[in-house]
């Protein structure tokens, strides 16, 4: 608990592809959807932010389980 | 825990089974029994890449890369096989194709994780030096030997095949680098695997080269002069047969995710 939102996609990202590289993806893409950094990220940004990440992820994890990571429906809104 | 199993594999049984034949065999039929090893190895190692290369989808980049480096495995075990493997054109073919085959793989997969957008895990500087010392080693390694074949090449025509195979493994000696690299980077990942294992075998190779490229009286017992060079060979394909079930094996381990608090 505590951690942002783009701070949960990352851990949830470093999984497969590692901590380090899971943070430089998450902060690359935050970066070119938004101004402020990625620990300011708000709930409602994360489904953009999957959105620029699925292509990066269809490469290293193949198409079908890039989806499966990215899952709208996996988001859970209080 | 099934990924280290695999990664801890290759090496022991390489050795075990390079003793064995070693030990076991009579003289007279260790080469027979050595390129019989050979081709097994080689078609392990083809069929391993051709199960990396299958959980992609048939348009991505690394499923291509997979396709030919199991390729290049798959004209390596033609033509160690006996009658095929006799005829020194299908040799020097093979050679040559297998030497384009595995750098243009790597060269694939290493184009593939860069372009993806996860460069930045690894330090530009980092990025670009390591290549160039591994390319520098490449040039130590495989230089004498591409100076000695493009003498020869003068004589016979056949002989040019073995520069472009020279060439083969200049480059793929010099792609180790971003390879580890990319291991290096995912680490804690579990797509590290299938990188550090094709990197290990990659490091397999390079050492197969330089072991025999040594002068006979280097290596002093006659066992370890034989031995060494099968040993390191049959690790080499072991390593890139694990890679490519680790590939698979790591996919299908990434976890059904719990939903992400946002709150």
């Amino acid at each position: 608990m505590g951690q942002c939102p783009a701070e949960q996609v990352a851990s949830r990202l470093a999984e497969p592809l590692g901590p380090h590289p899971a943070q430089a993806a998450v902060g690359t893409f935050s970066k070119g959807n938004r101004k402020s950094p990625p620990e300011a990220s708000r709930p409602e940004e994360v489904p953009g932010l999957f959105d620029a990440l699925r292509p990066m992820l269809r490469i290293p994890l193949g198409p079908a389980k890039a989806e499966e990571v990215l899952a709208p429906q996996v988001l859970e809104f209080p | 825990m099934k990924l280290r199993l695999l990664a801890a594999a290759p090496l022991p049984l390489a050795a075990i089974t390079v003793a064995l034949i070693l030990g076991l065999a009579p003289s007279g039929q260790l080469d027979l029994l050595f390129r019989a090893e050979g081709v097994l190895v080689k078609a392990v190692a083809a069929a391993g890449c051709v199960a990396a290369a299958l959980t992609f989808a048939s348009r991505s980049r690394l499923r291509l890369a997979w396709s030919l480096i199991a390729g290049c495995y798959l004209v390596l075990a033609l033509k160690t096989a006996p009658v095929l493997g006799d005829a020194l054109l299908v040799v020097r073919v093979g050679t040559l194709l297998a030497n384009v085959l595995a750098p243009l793989g790597s060269l694939l997969m290493v184009q593939a994780w860069y372009g993806s957008g996860l460069a930045p895990a690894i330090p530009s500087l980092r990025r670009w030096l390591l290549p160039v010392l591994a390319f520098a080693g490449a040039i130590f390694v495989a230089g004498p030997g591409l100076v000695s074949r493009v003498q020869a090449a003068g004589q016979d025509p056949l002989a040019m095949l073995l520069v472009f195979s020279a060439l083969g493994d200049i480059g793929s000696i010099t792609l180790l680098a971003p390879l580890l690299l990319i291991a290096l980077a995912m680490r804690g990942g579990r797509l590290a695997w299938p990188w550090a294992l094709l990197a290990a075998g990659e490091l397999s190779w390079l050492l197969y080269d330089v072991v025999s490229s040594l002068e006979p009286d280097v290596l002093s017992s006659p066992v370890l002069l034989r031995g060494l060079p099968e040993m390191l060979r049959a690790s080499g394909c072991l390593f890139c047969a694990v890679a490519g079930l680790a590939q698979r094996v790591a996919l299908r381990a990434v976890p059904r995710y719990a939903a992400v608090r946002v709150a």
